[in-house]
C-alpha cells in the first residue's frame, strides 16, 4: 500500500507527489493551509507475475500484502550453481563427504553469482519518497522467515546484503532502492515454514509541522516457488542410463534405449554416465522451480533430487547411495540444482522405499474436491512400511502435487510403485490411461496355449540366468512348467490381487474408470517373502513422448510365428497411437529385479500450466 | 564301497569346509546327506559348479541388487538338478565370506533355503529341519528356511513347524509364522488360523494373515504339486477363509485390508456363506467385500 499517494489524493494535488510539498502556498484564491502529510512507504515486487515490476502504475501494488492464485509475488529457492564454483572435493582433492556436499550453491554465499544468478532473484522496489526527512528510520524485515531467505540491494554497481538488524539509509528511502529476494531453501518441513515470506519495509519518521510522526510500513508477501516433479504426458528433453563399466549387456540396454529416443524425437539428448549403479531411475529425480520471467513466461531452475538411500549407515563420511552424489558431481550447474534431504536414522527395512522407483507422478485430473494440474505424487507406502519421513515431509511442504496416492507396495520384494503400473497420454476425454500388470491375464494367456495343445511352447529361449564366470544356466522354461509351477502361480495369484487394490485406489483418488486401464500381463514369483516378476515385467517401462515407449522384451511363448505377449501389449496399445520400442534388459535388469524403467530417467519438458496459477 | 568311498572324501572335505549356514544334524543323517551329495557331485557335476560360481559372485549380485536383497532364489532356481549341491553349500561348503555385506550373506543363506525349498524333495526333511532351528539366523533365513520346510509338507515337517511356532520368540518366532505358510497341510492351517484368534499384537496379526493368504492360496493349490496331501485341500481353503474372515469383520485398518486381500487370494468357496454368517458383526464391511468379490 502506498501511502503517499492517499496524502496527495487528500491534498488536492497541490503540488506533484515526486516533489517536496510546501506546508503553505500563496495561490490566487488566497493561501491554502496544508495539514501535514502522511509519510510514504512503498514496496513493489512483481504482484501481477508478469515478469516486471511496474514502478510507475499500480498494477503491482494492489493485494501485495496476500498471496493467491490470482496474484503474489514468486521467488526461487536459489540452490544452482550459475556460476560453476561449487565443487565436489575438499582442497586435497577428497571427495566432500554427503553431508557437505549439497552445501555449495548460489544461495550459500553472499554474493551474486554472475549474471545468470541475477535472474534467479526477485525483484522488489522501494519506491523513492524524495520529501523523506533527514533522520527517517528505514527498516526491513523478512518475517517469519530471515533465516531462509536473503535479501540485496543494488545500489548502481554496488550490491550489498540487506541486514535486516541494521537500518537502511534513509538515501535508500529518498532515492528509492532496487532489492532482490533468494530463497536459500526450499520448504522443507511446513510444520517449520510454509515457504511465504513478508517482506515489510518500516519508516519511523519524527512528529514535525510537515509530517505526521510515527512509524508507516508497507508489506509484500512472496512464496517460494515449489520444486514439482514431471508426470509422463511431458516429453522427454534429456534422457538418462547408466553405462556400467565392463558390462556388455549394458551396451545393449542403451542401444536399445536409444533406438526409441531416436525414434521418438532425435534431438533427444541421452546422458549415459558411466556408474556401477544400473538403477537409473532410483537414485534421482528430477523436478524443476519456476517463478513468473519476462512476458509471463516460467522463468526455470532445473532440480534434481538425490534419493534418500542409506548404503553404509555406519560410514560417517559417507552413508548414503553413492550414486546418487551425481545429483552434485555432475548435474548441478547454471540453472540446475541438487537437492538432498535424508534421515540418517530412518529404517533400514524400509530402504527400498527410498528409491525413485517408488516415486512417479499421476498425470493431471480433476477430481470433485480438487484439480491437479500438475498432477499428483503416487508412491507405495502403508503403515509401517513407509519412506523417509523426512523427504516425504519435503514433497509434501510442495503441496501442488501432494498429498500423495499412496499404494500398498509391501508385498512386492523391492517395493516400488513403478513396478505395477504406469501411465502413458491418450487421446480421450482425461488425456492418459493407466498401465497396469494383470497376472490374471497373463495366467489365462498361458492357459489357452495350453488349451491348444501347445504347453510345450517355451518362454525365455535363450536367455539365461546365471552370468558370473560364464557359468550361465538356461532360463528356458515351458508353457505347461509355468502353469504347474505352485509357486510362481502362488505369488502370480496375490499379485492379481494386489494390482486390483492399487488400482482401487488409483481409480478413487484420480476417478480413473475400468475402460482407462490397459492391462498389461506378466505373472510373478515369490523371493523372500516378497514378490517379483517372473516375466519381464512390461508395464516397467520407459514412456518418451505420447506416442513412443520403450518396454522391456518380455521373450514370451511364440505362437503361429508371433511372441504373444509382444502381440498383446502392441494391440492394448494400438488404440491410442503409442508405439513400442521393445529394449532386451533381461541380463542386466530383470535378472537383477528391475525393468527398463528401472535403468532409465528423464529431465521433462517444462509443463505450461504455471503452478502459481493453481489453488493447491 | 564307492559310495562308502565317496562319504570319506566328503567327510574330509566337510571337514576343511563349513556350510552357509550352522547346520546340526545327527551323525546319520549326516553321513546319509554327504552320501547322498556325493552321489549327486558324479551324477551333476554342472550344478555344483555353477552353484559355486554363483556363491563367488555374490559380492557382485548384492552390489547389483535393486531391492533389499539380490534376488538369489531366482538364479539358483534355474540351476537344474541341484537339489544336492544346494543342500551341500548349506550343509558342506558354500560358507559366506564373512567380509561380504550382510545383505549378501542373507541373500545367498536364504536363496539357498528358498531355491531348496522349492525342489519339494522329502529327502532333504532333516536338513530343512534342522537348518530351521539353526542358531543365531537373521529372520530373513529363518524365514526363508520355515518356507522351505513347509513346501517340502511331510509330516516331519508339519510336526518341526509346530514345535518351532510354539519355541522361538520375538522376531525369530515372527519369522517361523510368516514362512510356515507355504506348508499347505491340514495341521498347519488349523495352527495358523489358531494362533490368529489369538493373536494380539498387529505384527503377528498381519504376519499370520499373510501366512493363511500363501497357505489357502488357490492358484498354487490348483497346480499338481500345490499341496503335499490333494485330499486335504478343500478343508484346508475353507478354514484359511474362516480364519480369515474372522478377522476381516473383526478389525479395522490395514489388517481388515489384508484379511480381504487374503480372502481373494484364497478364494475358497464357502467364502460368501462364511461372509453372510459373519454380517451381523460388520454389515457394511462385508457389503462391501461382497461387492468386490462380485466383480
Amino acid at each position: 500500500m502506498s501511502h503517499s499517494r492517499t496524502w496527495c489524493l487528500a491534498v488536492l494535488l497541490i503540488a506533484g507527489c515526486g516533489e517536496r510539498v510546501l506546508p503553505s502556498l500563496q495561490s490566487g484564491a488566497g493561501p491554502v493551509t496544508v495539514l501535514p502529510g502522511t509519510p510514504s512507504v512503498d514496496l513493489r515486487a512483481d504482484v501481477d507475475r508478469d515478469g516486471v515490476v511496474d514502478v510507475m502504475g499500480t498494477s503491482d501494488d494492489e493485494g501485495e500484502a496476500s498471496w493467491s492464485a490470482a496474484r503474489g509475488a514468486v521467488f526461487l529457492p536459489n540452490l544452482d550453481d550459475d556460476s560453476a564454483r561449487c565443487r565436489a572435493t575438499d582442497a586435497s582433492g577428497r571427495p566432500l563427504a554427503d553431508a557437505l556436499l549439497p552445501s555449495c550453491n548460489d544461495a550459500a554465499d553472499e554474493v551474486v553469482n554472475g549474471d545468470d544468478d541475477w535472474k534467479d532473484l526477485a525483484r522488489l522496489e522501494l519506491m523513492r519518497w524524495p520529501e523523506a526527512p533527514a533522520g527517517t528510520v528505514v527498516r526491513v524485515s523478512l518475517e517469519p522467515a530471515e533465516a531462509r531467505v536473503r535479501l540485496f540491494k543494488k545500489t548502481g554497481d554496488r550490491v550489498e546484503v540487506v541486514n535486516p538488524e541494521l537500518p537502511l539509509a534513509t538515501a535508500d528511502l529518498v532515492n528509492g532502492a532496487t532489492l532482490y529476494l533468494e530463497g536459500t531453501d526450499l520448504v522443507r518441513d511446513e510444520a517449520t515454514w510454509d515457504g511465504f515470506v513478508d517482506v515489510s519495509v518500516r519508516i519511523t519518521v519524527a512528529e514535525s509541522r510537515y509530517w505526521k510522526g510515527g512509524t508507516y510500513s508497507d508489506t509484500v508477501r512472496l512464496r517460494c516457488a515449489p520444486v514439482l516433479t514431471f508426470h509422463h504426458l511431458l516429453p522427454v528433453e534429456t534422457a538418462y542410463a547408466t553405462s556400467v563399466p565392463r558390462e556388455p549387456d549394458s551396451a545393449a540396454f542403451l542401444r536399445d534405449v536409444r533406438a526409441g529416443l531416436t525414434l521418438a524425437n532425435p534431438a533427444i539428448t541421452f546422458v549415459t554416465p558411466s556408474l556401477e549403479d544400473q538403477w537409473t531411475q532410483d537414485f534421482f529425480e528430477t523436478g524443476y522451480a519456476s517463478m513468473p520471467g519476462p512476458g509471463g513466461a516460467q522463468h526455470v531452475m532445473r532440480v534434481f533430487f538425490r534419493s534418500a538411500n542409506i548404503e553404509a549407515p555406519q560410514d560417517g563420511s559417507f552413508p548414503m547411495r553413492s550414486a546418487g552424489r551425481i545429483v552434485f558431481t555432475r548435474f548441478r550447474g547454471k540453472d540446475v540444482a541438487g537437492v538432498q534431504q535424508v534421515d540418517l536414522t530412518s529404517s533400514e527395512e524400509t530402504q527400498t522405499l527410498n528409491s525413485f522407483g517408488n516415486f512417479e507422478t499421476v498425470p493431471p485430473h480433476v477430481t470433485p474436491s480438487r484439480r491437479w494440474p500438475l498432477g499428483r505424487v503416487i508412491r507405495g507406502s502403508v503403515r509401517g512400511y513407509e519412506p523417509d519421513p523426512s523427504f516425504v515431509r519435503m514433497t509434501e511442504a510442495q503441496k501442488y502435487q501432494e498429498p500423495s496416492i499412496n499404494v500398498d507396495t509391501s508385498w512386492l520384494l523391492v517395493g516400488h510403485v513403478d513396478e505395477t503400473v504406469s501411465f502413458i497420454k491418450a487421446s480421450t476425454p482425461r488425456g492418459w490411461i493407466v498401465l497396469a500388470n494383470d497376472a490374471r491375464l497373463a495366467r489365462q494367456m498361458l492357459q489357452d496355449v495350453e488349451a491348444r495343445g501347445l504347453g510345450a511352447t517355451r518362454l525365455f529361449v535363450g536367455k539365461r540366468w546365471l552370468d558370473d564366470q560364464n557359468n550361465e544356466v538356461n532360463a528356458e522354461t515351458t508353457v505347461s512348467a509355468v502353469l504347474a509351477n505352485p509357486d510362481v502361480m502362488q505369488a502370480s495369484a496375490e499379485a492379481a490381487v494386489k494390482v486390483d487394490e492399487q488400482l482401487a485406489i488409483i481409480k478413487r483418488e484420480t476417478g480413473i474408470t475400468d475402460a482407462e486401464i490397459v492391462k498389461v500381463p506378466f505373472l510373478h514369483e515369490p523371493v523372500f517373502g516378497g514378490s517379483l516378476a517372473y516375466q519381464p515385467g512390461t508395464v516397467n517401462l520407459f514412456v518418451i513422448d505420447e506416442r513412443t515407449v520403450a518396454v522391456p522384451d518380455p521373450h514370451g511363448p511364440v505362437v503361429d510365428g508371433k511372441d504373444l505377449f509382444k502381440t498383446q501389449l502392441e494391440q492394448a496399445l494400438a488404440p491410442y497411437q503409442v508405439r513400442v520400442q521393445w529394449v532386451e534388459n533381461w541380463n542386466l535388469y530383470h535378472r537383477a529385479a528391475g525393468e527398463v524403467h528401472c535403468g532409465t530417467n528423464a529431465m521433462r519438458a517444462i509443463p505450461s500450466v504455471k503452478w502459481w496459477e493453481v489453488t493447491p | 564301497m564307492k559310495h562308502a568311498a565317496l562319504a570319506v572324501v566328503m567327510s574330509a572335505r566337510a571337514a576343511l569346509a563349513a556350510g552357509a549356514l550352522p547346520v546340526t544334524l545327527e551323525a546319520a543323517e549326516r553321513e546319509a546327506l554327504a552320501q547322498r551329495v556325493a552321489e549327486a557331485r558324479v551324477k551333476h557335476p554342472e550344478a555344483f559348479k555353477r552353484v559355486g560360481a554363483l556363491r563367488q559372485g555374490l559380492a557382485h549380485l548384492d552390489r547389483q541388487k535393486r531391492g533389499p536383497l539380490a534376488p538369489v532364489t531366482s538364479w539358483l532356481n534355474g540351476v537344474p538338478d541341484s537339489t544336492w549341491a544346494l543342500a551341500d553349500a548349506l550343509v558342506f561348503s558354500g560358507e559366506v565370506d564373512p567380509a561380504l555385506p550382510r545383505t549378501a550373506q542373507v541373500a545367498w543363506q536364504a536363496g539357498l533355503l528358498e531355491a531348496l525349498g522349492g525342489r519339494r524333495d522329502v529327502k532333504t526333511e532333516p536338513l530343512l529341519r534342522a537348518a530351521l532351528n539353526a542358531p543365531g539366523l537373521a529372520p530373513p533365513v529363518r524365514r526363508a528356511a520355515a518356507d522351505a520346510l513347509g513346501r517340502v509338507g511331510t509330516d516331519g515337517a508339519v510336526e518341526a513347524l509346530t514345535r518351532a511356532a510354539g519355541s522361538f520368540t520375538g522376531a525369530d518366532r515372527l519369522a517361523v509364522l510368516q514362512g510356515m505358510g507355504s506348508c499347505r497341510r491340514l495341521a498347519i492351517t488349523a495352527l495358523l488360523a489358531q494362533l490368529l484368534a489369538r493373536a494380539t499384537s498387529e505384527a503377528e496379526q498381519l504376519v499370520l494373515v499373510k501366512a493363511l493368504s500363501v497357505n489357502g492360496n488357490r492358484w498354487a493349490l490348483e497346480t499338481p504339486r500345490g499341496a503335499p496331501r490333494p485330499a486335504e485341500v478343500p478343508r484346508l481353503r475353507s478354514a484359511a477363509a474362516g480364519a480369515l474372515v474372522r478377522v476381516y469383520v473383526s478389525s479395522s485398518g490395514r489388517l481388515k485390508t489384508e484379511a480381504r486381500d487374503a480372502l481373494r487370494v484364497v478364494e475358497a468357496p464357502d467364502t460368501l456363506v462364511l461372509l453372510a454368517q459373519s454380517r451381523a458383526l460388520d454389515p457394511a464391511g462385508v457389503d462391501a467385500l461382497l461387492g468386490v468379490l462380485a466383480r
